[in-house]
């Protein structure tokens, strides 16, 4: 499949729309590993077809846009983060030559993912200027305000919302809101509602991603019954979701399978690393008592999330002083990172953290 | 587009903002709040190639044919780039035959296509912009008299589309004008429809613009990528043209004037019950001359200053002045 995205690539400089319509029209029919690495094959195919198309008319305003977003595809992908300063540069070409929706809203993306919030509600809220009753681009400003731990904010927005536009995104983003707001019940019922409108749009991985949540919200209220009814019903609609794989196991680790969950962190870790999992493993693994699983996950995880960090991302740093207060390892360093993570994100789980570091830090001798 | 959803990052605690890439999902048609209404170019980061409206008339004695596009221009901006990928075709069966019995069908679509399958256009007018700013006009079906007398026009304009959240707003427009005698050679009934096309994505054209309010509902997206002569066979509706009857005035759906409130003649609920403050006519005059649509809200069509911060001090500076002088005369005269 990588070998095709490479032959799609140099086609390309022979047939730029040619190879584009075939990115486009290749159906994602694969499942797991093989969806992904199909997935990386085009995100790869529309790098190289977006950059060739600028370089026939550098002044191709909404191209550089097409090309940030890829390169945020990029960046989800291989969890590089030397992808993320090409996204914002893309935009920003975009944005010098013609202001556009299309720009803003991709900033903003790009800042949510990288957890640059305070950024990411200046764009949004331009795009939200230009098409208000969008709710993709409320769910964005949603999104940036919790972030910054600015609830309330969040809920006026979804409260000015008229009811004709219930659909998908809000009712995610409510179900957010309500999460912050502790009240979990509130929120699964919401998330249900998101993927009922996701099942409706035929848009199966967004319906698997909802039901997740409200079954992880099931969980939290210590209802796991439920919440393995949840996930029974997610997995009827696609059983090689990451997202459905990851609750599974939060399930089993809830239940007292700690050994079950591992397994399943670790089939995922064969598919893809990622420094979430790692963690997570690394966790189950050190309160199994499994030394030498736990190191190397903790040492995955610790090189990933440094790899964010020395780039100049700050997406990872609360999650790195997390991995070092679990470690009971770099407590000075973790005090640091968690510090410098509330400079731009203030949610529950940093202030949480961060207190956590703090108290451990001081009772340190 | 389909709504979609690319491998998330784990790591990445705001896991849900993968669900809220640009592009990645497009509730718009769901939703037919604007004029976002095909899936495929908003997904694609492309909603300058969305259509928003097709206006056909007649204006002493020349066709006039309006397309408006892009309409997530923000607020405030004052110029225009138009994409130089961008293919923008208005399309013109001058010879398809239509009847008016169908009292249902003329309420409706202005009459009745028999033989949607045999709709062909006869004349098309494309535009591009290799630069940018400048429209290039080329046509096909057209007699040499007729392309030597096509106007054509091409920038930012007020949106006039009469809808309550498109106040304020402004569109990218193109329009054309041609006198009717070249283009109405056989019947004075035409069918016409517009497409927008950039060249990477599937199909042979992503947007298609007939009559008003159709194409923009989820139930009729797949019009978007299918030539009108495809509609009925494909999705047994009638095709999504406008019939203009040039004969009589044109009042939508026969044809479709610039002042046609086509949210209230429709009547779709969906767009109806979401056209607050109701608006029942557009927010800026129309002109009376070519390209008729009304100035780019924020671009003043006479050469008045702007208030700007120095205009009153200017004002009141000058008043001074010349209180000043009358003053200076007076005592010099005494």
């Amino acid at each position: 499949m990588a070998e095709s995205a490479v032959a799609m690539a140099k086609a390309s400089r022979r047939h730029p729309p040619l190879i584009a319509l075939v990115c486009l029209l290749i159906a994602p029919a694969c499942l797991g590993h093989e969806a992904r690495v199909h997935s990386r094959a085009i995100t790869d195919a529309k790098i190289v077809f977006y950059q060739r198309k600028l370089e026939a008319d550098p002044r191709l305003y909404p191209v550089y846009v097409q090309l940030a977003a890829a390169y945020l595809d990029k960046a989800r992908e291989t969890h590089d983060p030397a992808y993320l300063p090409k996204a914002r540069e893309a935009v920003q070409e975009s944005l010098a030559i013609q202001p556009s929706l299309d720009a803003y809203q991709a900033m903003s993306a790009i800042c949510n993912y990288s957890h640059r919030f305070e950024e990411a509600v200046t764009w949004a809220r331009r795009a939200a200027e230009t098409s208000p009753q969008d709710t993709s681009i409320i769910a964005a400003l949603v999104e940036a305000h919790l972030g910054l731990g600015q609830t309330a904010e969040a809920e006026q927005l979804l409260s000015a919302l008229p009811a004709s536009l219930e659909d998908f995104y809000s009712a995610a983003s409510r179900g957010h809101v309500l999460k912050a707001r502790g009240r979990l019940h509130e929120a699964g019922e919401s998330f249900l509602k998101a993927a009922e409108f996701a099942r409706k749009e035929k848009a199966t991985d967004l319906a698997v991603w909802a039901q997740v949540q409200a079954s992880k919200t099931l969980l939290e209220m210590g209802q796991p019954e439920r919440s393995a009814k949840l996930l029974e019903g997610a997995a009827a609609l696609d059983p090689t979701s990451t997202d459905l794989k990851l609750q599974q196991a939060e399930l089993l680790q809830a239940t007292d399978k700690a050994e079950d969950a591992l397994r399943i962190y670790e089939a995922i870790l064969v598919e893809m690393s990622d420094a979430e999992v790692h963690a997570r493993a690394f966790r189950l693994a050190k309160r199994l008592g499994e030394t030498e699983r736990a190191k190397g996950h903790f040492e995955a995880a610790e090189r990933e999330y440094q790899r964010a960090v020395e780039a100049g991302e700050f997406y990872t740093l609360g999650a790195l002083a997390r991995l070092y207060l679990d470690a009971d390892l770099h407590l000075d360093r973790a005090l640091d990172l968690s510090k410098r993570c509330l400079e731009y994100q203030r949610d529950a789980l940093s202030e949480q953290t961060f207190q956590s570091i703090q108290r451990k830090y001081q009772n340190t001798p | 587009m389909s709504l979609r959803r690319r491998p998330g990052n784990v790591c990445n605690l705001a896991v849900w903002s993968c669900l809220l890439m640009a592009g990645q999902l497009s509730w718009e048609s769901a939703k037919a709040a604007d004029h976002g209404d095909t899936p495929s170019l908003v997904g694609a980061n492309r909603r300058d190639a969305l259509i928003t409206d097709l206006h056909t008339f007649v204006r002493n004695g020349r066709l006039v044919l309006s397309v408006c596009t892009n309409p997530a221009i923000p607020v405030g901006a004052t110029s225009y780039l138009f994409p130089s990928d961008l293919t923008v075709k208005i399309l013109v069966d001058r010879n398809c035959p239509v009847t008016f019995d169908h009292a249902g069908d003329l309420a409706t679509y202005g009459g009745t296509i028999p033989s949607p399958e045999g709709i062909q256009e006869d004349v098309v007018f494309q535009v591009t912009f290799p630069d940018g700013v400048n429209p290039v006009l080329s046509t096909q079906g057209l007699s040499l008299a007729g392309q030597a007398s096509v106007r054509v026009f091409a920038g930012l304009r007020d949106d006039p589309f009469i809808r309550g959240p498109r106040l304020g707003r402004n569109v990218a427009a193109i329009v054309i004008d041609i006198p009717l005698i070249h283009v109405a050679t056989s019947q004075p009934t035409l069918v016409i429809w517009a497409t927008s096309h950039v060249p990477e994505l599937a199909g042979p054209f992503q947007e298609l613009a007939g009559r008003a309010l159709r194409s923009m509902f989820p139930e009729n997206d797949p019009m978007n990528g299918m030539h009108p002569n495809q509609h009925t066979g494909v999705m047994s509706v009638p095709p999504d043209v406008i019939i203009y009857n040039t004969s009589l005035p044109a009042l939508f759906p026969n044809g479709r004037e610039l002042d046609d409130d086509v949210v209230n003649l429709v009547g779709d609920p969906r767009v109806l019950n979401n056209d607050a403050p109701f608006p029942s006519g557009n927010d800026r005059p129309f002109l009376d001359v070519f390209p008729y649509l009304a100035y780019a809200q924020g671009l003043e069509p006479t050469p008045l200053p702007a208030l700007s911060s120095w205009g009153p001090a200017a004002l009141i500076a000058s008043m001074l002045f010349g209180l000043a002088l009358i003053t200076h005369r007076r005592r010099k005269a005494a």
